[in-house]
C-alpha cells in the first residue's frame, strides 16, 4: 500500500460515505440472504413441496449418494435445483432480460428477434451442412431400414417434411428475405435424400409457399413459437391429403363426413418467447397439450409477446351421431407418426382434409425419431395401415440426432 | 465452487458468513477452515485429502526444522518440503504432458490414463512451499497449530486462483483479527467491482475470443480482434477474481496485497511484470530467481536466470508447450531490457507509444498463451499476418452489443481508470453506488444467461 493509499484508508469518512457503506452491507447482505431465507420459510416452515414460482427450468432436489457426491454430479444438480427454485433468480433474470429487450438488446438462449418482433431460433438458419453430409451413410441406412420394415408390414412409408418457420416467413427472419446459403438449400437436400432411398415425400415447403402467395397477409406460423398456426396446419394437411390421394387413391377407402369440435383457445407464451427469460410462470394444466402445463405472462412485455392458441378437435359424422376422433383407430388405412406439429392441429387438419379416420402416434421431438421409435414395435405384418405417414421437422432432420439415428 | 455462481453468492456466502461472524473469535479459524474445505470439496470431495496431505507435509517439515537456532538439519527438511510439493504438482499437472509428448515421438508408447488436474493445485502448493522456505530462512517461525496452517493454505477467498498470499502477510491476522463496517463495506465494494469485471467485461469479451479461436482460417481482422479481446478477457477475468478474493478477505478480517497494479499502463515489459499478477512475479523472484543467483553473479548469469524463471513461470500457468514458448517470449524481452538498462527497445518513443507497444508485445504473447496446440498457433499467426486475407469479425448476432461494450469499456478502464482498490479507498459515494449497481446487473446477467432450454423447445 502506498503512502497515499494508506492515507486514504485512514481518512475520516463523511456522512455520505458512511451511508453508502451501511447501504452496501445491508442491501447486498439482504439480497444474498433472500434465497436461503425464502427457501427455508417456504419449504421448511410452511412445508410446501412445490416451488414458490413454478418454472419449466426447475428440477427436483437430487437424492444424495456417495457416488454422486464423489463425482460432483450431486453438487451440480443441487446448485441447479436451488438456483431455479429461488424467486430471487426469477426476479433478477426477468427484470434484466425485459430491460434488455426494451433497450433493443435482447439476449435469450438461441433467440433471434426478427422483423415485427418475430422470434426465431438462432441456430436453425445455420445448419451444419458439411457435418450433416458426412453422416449421410448412417442416416440413409436407417431410412432404408424403416422403409423396409414398413414394406414388410404390407404398407408404404411416406415422409412429410415440415418446413422451418425461417423458410416460410423468411422476410421476418431478415429484411432481405434471403436465407444463408447453408439454409436455403437444406430443404431440397433433405428431399433429395428421401428420393435417393426411394421414400416418397410431401413437399410441404412448396405447399406453404403457395398458401402464402394465395393469402399474403395470413401468417402460417406463430410469431413467438416454432409451430404453425391452424392456417399452416390446414395448408400442410391439404397438401398431404392430396399427395396421398394421388398416390394411393381407392386403397385409402371411402371419404366420410367430418366436423370440427372441442375448440379450446388459450393465450400463452410461445416456446421461443419463453427462452427470452421474461416474467413468465408455468401453470400446471392437465388439460393442456402433452406437456400438462402452459406458460403464461406476468408482465406487460411478456403479455405483449403472448399469442392466442387454438386447438381443435375432430368428430366423425355418422348416421347415428357424432363420434370423437382420437387417433386410436387401428383399422385406419393411414397411420400418422407425428411430432409436436401433428399435435398442434396438424393431425386433425390432415384428417379433415383426408376425409377419413387416421391412426396417430405422436411424440415430441422435431427429428421425428422419438415418434418413430414409439411406433416401430407396432409396424409389423397384419397391421391395417396401408400408409405410414412420418412427419419430420426440417430443423430436426439436421439435428445431431440424425447423425446416428436409432 | 466458483465465485461467479448463484450457489456461491446466494447460499454458500450468506450461510458461511452467518456462522463465521456468529462464532467466537477463537473458533473463527475452525469455521473458516471448514467452510474452505466445503468450498474446495464441492468440486471433487476426495481432492480435499490431497490438500490435507500437502499441508501436513509442510507442517511436519517446518516443525522438524524448528527455529533458526535450533541446530537441526534444516536443509534436509526444506528440500523435503520443496521436493514433495513439486512432486505433487508435477504428477497432477505435468504428467499428462510429459507422457503425451513421449508417446507422440517414442516407438514404445506408455499406456496411460489421463490424470485429472485438481483445481487450484498450482496455488496451494506454491503457498505451502513458500511457507516451508520462509521457515527455513528464519523469516517466520514454524506454525504450531495445524489448524491455523491449514486455515492459511485452504482459505477459500484465494484458494483456487490466488493471489498467492505469503504466510508472513497473514500470520498476525491468523491469530487475531477483527472486522469493522469500513473493512466489511470495502470488501463488498471490491467483491462488487471484481464480479462486474468478470461477468460484464471478461465473459463478454470471451465470446468473441471463443468464436475467433474456433475458426479454421481466421482473417486478419478476426485474428487481431480475437487477440485484443483475449487481452481484455484475461486481464478482467484474473484481476476481477483477485478483487473478489481481496474483498472476501476483508469481510473475514484479512488484508491481502493487491495483485494487479494497472499492468496495461506499463511502458516496458519489465514494468509490466511489476504490475501483472504481482503475487506470482514476486514469488518467482524470491523463491526462484534469487536462489538461482539473481543478478549477483554477472550480467550473463542474470539473463540466464531471468530466462529460466520465465520459462518455469510459463509452465506454471499450464501444461502445454505453448506456455513454455510464452515464458520464453517474456524471458527474451526481459533479458533484452536488462541489456538496455531496464528500458524497452522502444524507450526513446513518447510514453503513450511505449505503453501501446508494451500492450502489443503482451497481446502477441497471449496468442501463445491462448492456443492449446502448435497447429492452432500456426493458424492464428497466419491469420494475424494476413495470410487468409482481411476477412471479417465473426458474426456475433445478439451478442454483438455486449461484446462491443465490453471491449470499449474494458480497454478504457484498463488504460485510463484507477484500480479497483484505489477506487474503494477513495470511496466516492456515487462511484460506490455505481459499483453496487454494476454488481446487481452482473448477477442478473449471469442468471439471465444461466437458463436451461425449456421442455417444449427441446423436442
Amino acid at each position: 500500500m502506498t503512502t497515499t493509499e494508506a492515507a486514504l484508508a485512514a481518512a475520516p469518512q463523511t456522512p455520505a460515505q458512511w451511508a453508502v457503506r451501511w447501504f452496501a452491507v445491508v442491501a447486498i447482505g439482504a439480497l444474498f440472504a433472500s434465497a436461503p431465507i425464502a427457501h427455508v420459510v417456504w419449504h421448511g416452515l410452511l412445508g410446501r413441496d412445490e416451488a414458490l414460482l413454478p418454472l419449466r427450468t426447475q428440477t427436483k432436489a437430487p437424492t444424495p449418494s456417495v457416488t454422486a457426491a464423489l463425482d460432483g454430479s450431486w453438487m451440480a444438480q443441487t446448485e441447479k435445483h436451488l438456483r431455479e427454485d429461488a424467486p430471487t433468480t426469477w426476479w433478477l433474470r426477468s427484470a434484466w432480460n425485459e430491460l434488455r429487450y426494451r433497450l433493443g438488446a435482447p439476449r435469450g438462449q438461441d433467440v433471434l428477434v426478427g422483423a415485427d418482433e418475430w422470434l426465431f431460433l438462432d441456430y436453425v438458419a445455420r445448419p451444419d451442412i458439411a457435418g450433416w453430409r458426412r453422416a449421410a451413410r448412417g442416416r440413409l441406412a436407417f431410412l432404408a431400414a424403416v422403409r423396409d420394415q414398413v414394406k414388410a408390414a404390407g404398407a408404404e412409408l411416406v415422409i412429410a417434411l415440415v418446413p422451418d418457420k425461417e423458410r416460410v416467413h423468411a422476410e421476418k427472419w431478415a429484411p432481405s428475405g434471403v436465407l444463408p446459403p447453408a439454409k436455403s438449400g437444406s430443404y431440397a437436400a433433405a428431399m433429395a435424400e428421401f428420393a435417393e432411398v426411394g421414400i416418397p415425400a410431401v413437399d410441404l415447403a412448396a405447399a406453404m409457399a403457395a398458401a402464402r402467395a394465395a393469402a399474403p397477409g395470413q401468417d402460417l406460423y406463430y410469431r413467438g413459437d416454432t409451430h404453425w398456426r391452424k392456417e399452416g396446419a390446414l395448408a400442410a394437411g391439404a397438401a398431404t391429403a392430396a399427395f396421398l390421394e394421388a398416390r394411393f387413391g381407392d386403397a385409402l377407402g371411402a371419404r366420410v363426413p367430418m366436423a370440427l369440435s372441442g375448440l379450446t383457445s388459450t393465450r400463452l407464451i410461445g416456446d421461443i418467447a419463453a427462452n427470452l427469460g421474461l416474467a413468465i410462470v408455468d401453470l400446471p394444466d392437465p388439460g393442456f397439450a402433452l406437456v400438462g402445463r402452459r406458460t403464461v405472462p406476468l408482465s406487460l412485455l411478456a403479455d405483449r409477446l403472448a399469442e392466442s392458441r387454438e386447438f381443435y378437435g375432430l368428430q366423425l359424422v355418422t348416421p347415428t351421431g357424432r363420434v370423437g376422433m382420437f387417433g386410436t383407430d387401428e383399422s385406419a388405412p393411414v397411420w400418422l407418426v407425428g411430432t409436436s406439429f401433428a399435435h398442434e392441429n396438424g393431425a386433425n387438419a390432415f384428417a379433415l382434409q383426408h376425409g377419413r379416420a387416421i391412426r396417430t402416434t405422436i411424440a415430441f421431438g422435431a427429428s421425428g425419431l422419438e415418434a418413430m421409435a414409439a411406433a416401430r414395435p407396432g409396424i409389423r405384418p397384419g397391421m391395417k395401415a396401408k400408409v405410414v405417414l412420418w412427419e419430420i421437422v426440417e430443423r430436426g432432420y439436421f439435428d445431431p440426432q440424425w447423425r446416428e439415428p436409432r | 465452487m466458483v465465485f461467479a455462481s448463484f450457489f456461491f453468492l446466494f447460499w454458500f456466502l450468506p450461510v458461511f458468513l452467518t456462522v463465521y461472524l456468529a462464532a467466537p473469535p477463537r473458533w473463527r479459524n475452525l469455521a473458516l477452515t471448514l467452510g474452505s474445505l466445503v468450498f474446495y470439496g464441492w468440486w471433487r470431495p476426495h481432492y480435499v485429502l490431497l490438500m490435507l496431505l500437502c499441508v501436513a507435509l509442510d507442517y511436519g517439515a517446518a516443525l522438524a526444522m524448528g527455529t533458526k537456532d535450533s541446530g537441526r538439519n534444516r536443509r534436509f527438511w526444506v528440500v523435503f518440503a520443496v521436493v514433495t510439493n513439486l512432486a505433487l504438482l508435477g504428477w497432477f499437472k505435468y504428467s499428462n504432458l510429459l507422457v503425451g509428448s513421449w508417446n507422440a515421438v517414442a516407438p514404445w508408447p506408455i499406456a496411460w490414463e489421463q490424470v485429472l488436474l485438481p483445481v487450484g493445485i498450482s496455488f496451494f502448493t506454491f503457498q505451502a512451499m513458500s511457507y516451508a522456505i520462509d521457515v527455513h530462512r528464519g523469516d517466520v517461525p514454524p506454525e504450531r497449530s495445524f489448524l491455523d496452517l491449514l486455515c492459511y493454505v485452504s482459505m477459500f477467498p484465494q484458494l483456487v486462483a490466488g493471489p498467492i498470499v505469503r504466510y508472513s502477510d497473514v500470520r498476525r491476522e491468523l491469530h487475531e483479527r477483527s472486522v469493522d463496517l469500513r473493512m466489511a463495506s470495502d470488501g463488498v465494494f471490491l467483491l462488487a467491482l471484481g464480479f462486474a469485471k468478470k461477468v460484464l467485461i471478461a465473459d463478454a469479451a470471451g465470446e468473441l475470443v471463443d468464436d475467433v479461436y474456433a475458426l479454421d482460417a481466421p482473417g486478419a481482422l478476426a485474428a487481431w480482434g480475437g487477440a485484443v479481446a483475449y487481452s481484455v478477457q484475461l486481464y478482467f477475468d484474473f484481476s476481477g477474481y483477485s478483487d473478489m478474493a481481496v474483498g472476501l478477505g476483508l469481510m473475514l478480517g484479512f488484508r491481502f496485497p493487491p495483485n494487479f497494479l494497472s499492468p496495461y499502463r506499463a511502458h516496458s515489459v519489465t514494468e509490466f511484470w511489476r504490475r501483472w499478477h504481482v503475487s506470482l512475479s514476486t514469488w518467482l523472484r524470491d523463491y526462484l530467481y534469487v536462489p538461482l543467483g539473481g543478478n549477483r553473479r554477472g550480467e550473463a548469469i542474470a539473463q540466464r536466470n531471468v530466462m529460466i524463471t520465465m520459462l518455469l513461470g510459463g509452465l506454471w500457468h499450464g501444461a502445454s508447450w505453448t506456455f513454455l514458448l510464452w515464458g520464453a517470449w517474456h524471458g527474451a524481452f526481459l533479458a533484452l531490457e536488462r541489456r538496455m538498462g531496464r528500458s524497452a527497445p522502444y524507450g526513446w518513443l513518447p510514453r503513450p507509444l511505449q505503453v501501446a507497444l508494451t500492450f502489443l508485445v503482451w497481446t502477441l504473447s497471449l496468442v501463445l498463451f491462448r492456443c492449446q496446440t502448435m497447429g492452432e498457433l500456426g493458424q492464428m499467426v497466419a491469420g494475424m499476418r494476413g495470410a487468409n486475407g482481411l476477412g471479417a469479425l465473426p458474426g456475433l448476432g445478439q451478442r454483438a452489443p455486449d461484446v462491443a461494450i465490453a471491449l470499449v469499456a474494458g480497454l478504457g478502464i484498463a488504460f485510463f481508470l484507477p484500480r479497483s482498490d484505489q477506487l474503494v479507498a477513495r470511496c466516492h459515494p456515487l462511484v460506490m453506488l455505481g459499483a453496487l449497481l454494476a454488481f446487481v446487473v452482473a448477477i442478473a446477467q449471469l442468471l439471465g444467461q444461466d437458463m436451461v432450454a425449456f421442455l417444449y423447445f427441446q423436442f
